[in-house]
């Protein structure tokens, strides 16, 4: 799967926030995209599933060279795409088992049956796998769940839908280190040729877990740089400062 | 005492005396309607000018062109012995006022658990038996005459008066059930007034759960007015749910009124799906220290439904803990009312009381009320409220789609989520029959 953001604009009411990006990812690739608060990363993974909040006013998202633009969000997500929450909601009345047991049937709906003895296997592995006691199967999606309890319940999600490209909103942030390690975990479990994955953070540590193959800087809705692992290290020295000194204009821009 | 007038109707409250002087009842249970009909009868309906009545007038209501009939006494005794549902401690199912088929588990029977029709119970208990009366019959008694005595309403009144038919189930000391009894009441018919009256009496350490249906035909106007008696002895446990869907024509009105003593449990459930007009109220009095009640509550009103329900949870005595959950979901015109009082009284010491309303707006036009009321006599009390009203939240919806769920999946899921932790804690017989009438009421409304 190729992904590729064409000159992308989007507001949210009169405040523009994407103000042309242009990123180019494929399956077997994993991207890190920083930046420093309300440089517009969360706006990007939000515009690029179509949340009802933001208005697109230029570019295009194609996929596989298709625009994706005018697709309703299941229908972005029914191509291959996953979106792991910054903030995951809760769903009072649906327990764990029987929305992922739905959300796996859509999923490969048409490619394989989901019977119920396979998928509960596979549940259960997933669930050891991301550390996640079995008794959560019987809960409220993320009702009442901690903090890191929700993004390894995203993760756990991820492993369960097998995505081919996945947008990590901010998976790392709150999380301790203990936690931090089981997340990057379920993300190198999935990471193959036939899986990309754009991991949005504002701190280097997860880059530690998960070596991004390409990384790019946001600032002011606008990917100001891009490279390898060496603009992590420079980060790391430099701080944001760095970013603000050399890429900054004179509007500011909110998330 | 006549003798027994097998399907003579009378018309409307006007009908209401040669009603009463027309039934083969005992002196004990005639005289409980007559002092109803005094009360009534000197009393006016109730109005918006009453608090709650506020949101539900009933002014355009001509009570008198509505008919009623008892109960045909011989039609239970044809069926009583029917046979036990596997699964079931009892089932009674009513045709109107008619028992149309009485079961009850023989083991029970012979450990002297009562389950059978109020018009035979009131045959056997009459008068003419000896001139003694039985625990159970005393019972019976005491709780009518303590709703008489308690009743603020006419529509109240005029159910002691005039109720049509009934059930009375009567548990013996530590009898504890396992199997549910049902209840099954079918009405139909045009213009007629239905009220059947259910008395459930758990003698000390008893444990039970009733089911009640009340359905309808799918048409004509029926007016229900019915009234649940539950008495909880010390350390009894009951479970009572009732569904209530009559037909969209008809109307319904009700009270609940359980009065549980020291150590006793009820939890008690309401899913209001029928009628036009459905103005009820549960009440719920912790008499005895260490008693609580959890009182549950689904509706969904659509179309220009209107559904008004009222608990009161009433402390009376230290100690005691009472919850409760009310979730309505509101269509199209639809009009949602729930009003919520905690009474604490000055023996109410230690009590940990609190009330939640959520209700879920489906799209502009449709209206909520929510009215939570604490009245607090005393200190040391954990009492609080909380209501919420809302529309589906995009968020969720949003969330939802990026799993691959349409947006009409989505929506429905969620309204079915918002119901869910009452539903699942609501008898498992009831519970897919109540997911069922959440779906088909489902319209999907796409807000993303």
């Amino acid at each position: 799967m190729e992904i590729k953001i064409e000159g992308l604009e989007a507001k949210i009411g009169d405040t523009p926030i994407l103000r042309g990006v242009d990123l180019t990812m494929k399956s077997g690739e994993v991207h890190a995209l920083m930046g420093p608060n309300g440089s517009g990363k969360s706006t990007l993974s939000n515009v690029v599933f179509g949340h009802p909040s933001y208005e697109v006013t230029g570019g295009r998202v194609l996929v596989d060279g298709e625009d994706i633009l005018e697709m309703e969000p299941h229908e972005r997500a029914r191509l291959g795409l996953f979106l792991a929450f910054q903030y995951p909601v809760e769903i009072s009345g649906v327990t764990v088992g029987r929305f992922l047991r739905r959300a796996v049937e859509i999923r490969f709906e048409g490619q394989k049956e989901v019977r119920t003895k396979g998928f509960l296997k596979d549940l259960r592995e997933a669930m050891d796998f991301m550390e996640i006691d079995q008794q959560f199967i019987n809960r409220y999606l993320n009702e009442g769940f901690s903090g890191g309890e929700k993004k390894r319940m995203e993760i756990l999600q991820m492993l369960m839908l097998q995505p081919q490209f996945s947008i990590l909103d901010e998976t790392d942030s709150g999380l301790d280190i203990d936690a931090l390690a089981v997340v990057a975990r379920g993300v190198n479990k999935m990471r193959d040729h036939d899986f990309g994955a754009l991991i949005i953070t504002h701190y280097q540590r997860i880059l530690d877990h998960i070596k991004p193959d390409f990384v790019h800087i946001m600032y002011q809705g606008r990917i100001v740089t891009s490279g390898g692992g060496e603009i992590v290290t420079e980060l790391e020295k430099r701080g944001y400062d760095w970013v603000r000194a050399q890429y900054g204009q004179e509007e500011e821009v909110h998330e | 005492m006549k003798n027994n007038t097998v399907g003579e109707v009378f018309t409307g409250v006007d009908g209401l005396g040669d009603y009463i002087a027309s039934l083969p009842e005992p002196e004990w249970l005639r005289e409980t309607r007559l002092a109803a009909l005094e009360r009534f009868s000197a009393m006016d309906w109730p109005d918006t000018a009453v608090e709650e009545w506020r949101r539900s007038d009933i002014s355009s209501y001509d009570f008198n062109a509505y008919n009623m009939r008892g109960a045909k006494q011989s039609a239970a005794a044809d069926s009583a012995d029917s046979q036990v549902e596997p699964g079931l401690a009892g089932r009674i199912r009513f045709e109107g006022p008619d028992a149309v088929a009485t079961s009850l588990d023989p083991d029970l029977a012979s450990q002297g658990v009562i389950f059978e029709p109020l018009s035979e119970f009131v045959l056997q208990n009459s008068a003419n038996h000896g001139g003694s009366i039985s625990k159970a019959t005393r019972a019976v008694r005491d709780l009518i005459m303590d709703s008489v005595h308690k009743a603020d309403n006419k529509l109240k009144l005029w159910h002691y008066a005039g109720w049509t038919h009934g059930v009375v189930l009567y548990v013996p000391r530590f009898m504890e059930i396992k199997n549910s009894f049902v209840l099954d009441f079918q009405e139909s018919g045009d213009s007629v007034i239905t009220a059947p009256q259910i008395f459930v009496v758990l003698e000390e350490g008893a444990r039970v759960e009733v089911i009640q249906r009340v359905h309808g035909a799918d048409e004509g106007e029926v007016l229900l007015n019915e009234s649940v008696d539950i008495h909880i002895g010390d350390g009894a446990a009951c479970r009572y749910v009732a569904l209530h869907n009559l037909n969209i024509d008809s109307s319904s009105f009700g009270t609940t009124l359980a009065r549980i003593s020291r150590d006793g449990h009820l939890h008690h459930g309401i899913a209001a799906f029928g009628s036009m007009f459905t103005k009820y109220r549960i009440d719920a009095e912790l008499n005895g220290p260490g008693s609580d009640v959890l009182l549950d509550g689904i509706y969904y009103p659509a179309e220009d439904q209107h559904v008004d329900l009222r608990t009161v949870q009433t402390h009376f005595a230290p100690k005691c803990a009472s919850h409760a959950l009310y979730r309505g979901a509101i269509r199209d015109e639809a009009h949602g009312v729930y009003q919520g009082l905690i009474y604490v009284g000055e023996e109410g010491s230690e009590t940990d009381a609190y009330l939640t309303n959520n209700n879920l707006l489906l799209n502009d036009g449709a209206q909520a009320d929510s009215i939570p009321c604490l009245q607090i006599h005393t200190n040391d009390v954990k009492c609080s409220h909380g209501s919420t009203t809302g529309k589906l939240n995009r968020n969720e919806v949003f969330y939802l789609a990026s799993r691959g769920f349409s947006p009409e999946e989505a929506e429905e899921i969620l309204l079915q989520g918002f119901f869910e932790p009452i539903v699942a804690r609501l008898p498992e017989a009831l519970q897919e029959e109540i997911r069922d009438l959440i779906a088909a009421r489902f319209v999907p409304v796409e807000i993303l």
